[in-house]
């Protein structure tokens, strides 16, 4: 399915096909945009993709933080955040509990946050229903870095590992991107 | 790869498609307000594309959409490493082929203005300082061009260390696309000059034909075809990243249309050498003819003016042929008129440069024009699926 198809289609028939798109992006595992992903050790990793994925750039680190200021941007800062869509393509809920990444500091933290009422707050796990998307955004649930005082250089990839309720790991390749947006208030 | 399905694309997807639907359903269920709806053809252009990979980068040989915005930039100070442009060309080349494609490209919030790529294209070129600031070996026609007698140019509209060039049949694809990726690599570096260029708009005339300028003449009739190509504005050898490339010229060029407007329509056509009407030399009657410059009228008068425009273009007997590609586009501010001439040729020193010199020394038109920004830019290669812009240049 692409553009020209679509719009080589009669109009009508182009709903049905739009239908039918959903049900082959709700199944098919092969719906990456370009990561390298891998799963290994268990079954929940092999029916998950995370689609559209990046983690925010961000500057090196050389000072004490307020963590009541802001998250991940600006020039000195010492958290971050990855964001994205998880897919689960599996017959049954797949759960991610944590997740980590060799890029950042060894004392870096890795958490999954969730943005409520404005203010950050750690989250245990996400649950994605067979066939659901899940979408990491900033605003709403992410996977936040915190401690990390290296920079995190735009144009870089990150190799990101999700670690899943049957101990099985999702690992893939991110890009950084510029995120000027998630600078919420942390409550956490 | 980004061409496959995806979320994203499935999206943009059902969109067109409840677009389409809900203009039919608006159709057949109501006569008022018909003039607000959305016809299928015009939902159709907002989701062609371009293909963004190939042999050489889109945006040179391919259709010369109705909206444009160049915008150059200088690498921050400390960023001039090559470690830090194939960062920076990893980051544009990922963001510029998913928006291209249709897709929103990542970290965008703002996807519905990504997803209508209306013909989208966005070239990259180097200028000749960036190769100095990386230390790197540029080719021997990258540099500035020499002074010409009639140039006021202003540094807001000249030089860059790189460029991009953003073409859509929708100002707000070009503006979205310009904004997304000024911000994505601001890391890296900052903005130099941008400057905004429009065609009549999509439709409006058929495609494919002549532009018309601000002088309401037909500008870029003795533009080479597709076919001369390859001896005209491909390069196709020297390093391995510049092949499949060219090199681009970016002239800002001021008209002075308060006087030019002083001018009736047949001095306006002396001046020019050709109609207004059709761009017919003014020894022939459609726009493709060759022009006779050694006719002479009933008084023994040269019918084509040799100091116009069209005649001082041309190479005379005995001169250097020079042939150049022009993809012009018209520029209106609040306080001035004018052409962003952008031109691609092999070697702008042996192209541009040798029809520039004619036209400096002795062009009747000069007294309208006046060429007030400058650069250029040595315009890589294209990319395979996958691959970034600069190919081996910052290995």
């Amino acid at each position: 399915m692409n553009l020209s198809a679509l719009k080589a289609a009669p109009v009508k028939l182009l709903a049905v096909a739009a239908a039918s798109a959903l049900a082959l992006a709700g199944c098919s595992n092969d719906a990456n945009n370009g990561e390298s992903d891998k799963a290994a050790g268990g079954d929940q990793a092999s029916t998950i993709e995370l689609a559209n994925g990046y983690c925010k750039a961000k500057g090196e680190h050389t000072g004490d933080v307020d963590h009541g200021g802001h998250e991940g941007h600006g020039e000195n800062t010492d958290m971050t955040a990855c964001f994205g869509d998880v897919t689960n393509n599996g017959d049954s809920a797949v759960t991610i509990t944590g997740w980590t990444s060799t890029a950042f500091d060894d004392g870096a933290r890795f958490e999954i946050h969730e943005v409520v009422d404005g203010k950050m707050a750690a989250k245990e796990k996400i649950t994605i229903e067979p066939g659901a998307t899940h979408q990491l955004a900033p605003g709403g649930e992410h996977l936040m870095v915190l401690d990390a005082h290296k920079a995190l250089e735009a144009g870089s990839k990150v190799a990101v590992v999700l670690e899943l309720e049957d101990g099985s790991e999702y690992t893939v390749d991110l890009p950084v991107n510029e995120q000027p947006a998630g600078n919420e208030d942390y409550a956490g | 790869m980004p061409d496959k399905p995806s979320r994203r694309t499935f999206l943009i997807g059902t969109s067109t498609a409840a677009l389409a639907t809900g203009a039919l359903t608006a159709c057949s269920s109501s006569k008022e307000g018909e003039g607000t709806q959305i016809a299928p053809d015009e939902a159709e252009l907002g989701s062609s594309t371009v293909a963004f990979d190939g042999e050489h980068q889109a945006g040179i040989a391919t259709p010369h959409p109705s909206h444009m915005r160049i915008v150059a930039f200088d690498i921050a100070d400390d960023r001039a490493t090559r470690e830090d442009m194939i960062r920076l060309m990893n980051l544009w080349t990922e963001d510029a082929r998913r928006m291209c494609s249709g897709m929103s490209p990542r970290a965008d919030l703002a996807e519905e203005l990504s997803t209508l790529p209306a013909n989208l294209t966005i070239t990259v070129g180097y200028g000749p300082s960036l190769f100095e600031k990386l230390g790197l070996a540029a080719p021997d026609w990258l540099k500035e061009l020499p002074a010409y007698e009639h140039d006021e140019l202003i540094d807001d509209y000249s030089g860059g260390d790189l460029v991009l060039q953003i073409c859509a049949d929708d100002p707000m694809t070009v503006a979205h696309a310009s904004r997304f990726l000024t911000a994505a690599g601001k890391s890296y570096v900052k903005q130099k000059w941008a400057q905004d260029g429009f065609l009549h708009a999509h439709g409006a005339i058929p495609s494919g034909y002549t532009m018309r300028n601000h002088f309401g003449q037909l500008d870029g009739t003795g533009n080479p075809g597709l076919a001369e190509f390859d001896d005209v504005v491909w390069i196709n050898d020297g390093p391995e990243w510049l092949r499949g490339g060219t090199a681009m010229v970016v002239r800002r060029i001021e008209m002075h249309l308060d006087t030019w407007d002083m001018l009736d329509r047949p001095s306006r056509e002396a001046v020019i050498g050709r109609t207004l009407g059709n761009g017919a030399p003014l020894t022939g009657t459609e726009e493709f003819d060759e022009p006779d410059l050694e006719a002479r009228d009933e008084y023994g008068l040269p019918v084509i003016d040799p100091n116009s425009h069209m005649a001082r273009a041309k190479a005379v007997p005995g001169q250097l042929d020079a042939k150049i590609f022009r993809r012009p586009y018209n520029y209106l501010d609040a306080d001035s008129a004018g052409q962003i001439f952008i031109c691609f040729q092999q070697d702008p020193m042996k192209q541009f440069n040798v029809i520039q010199e004619r036209l400096s020394e002795a062009d009747r038109l000069n007294e309208w024009i006046t060429h007030i920004g400058s650069a250029v830019f040595a315009v890589p290669g294209g990319t395979r699926d996958g691959q970034a812009w600069g190919g081996d240049l910052f290995n």
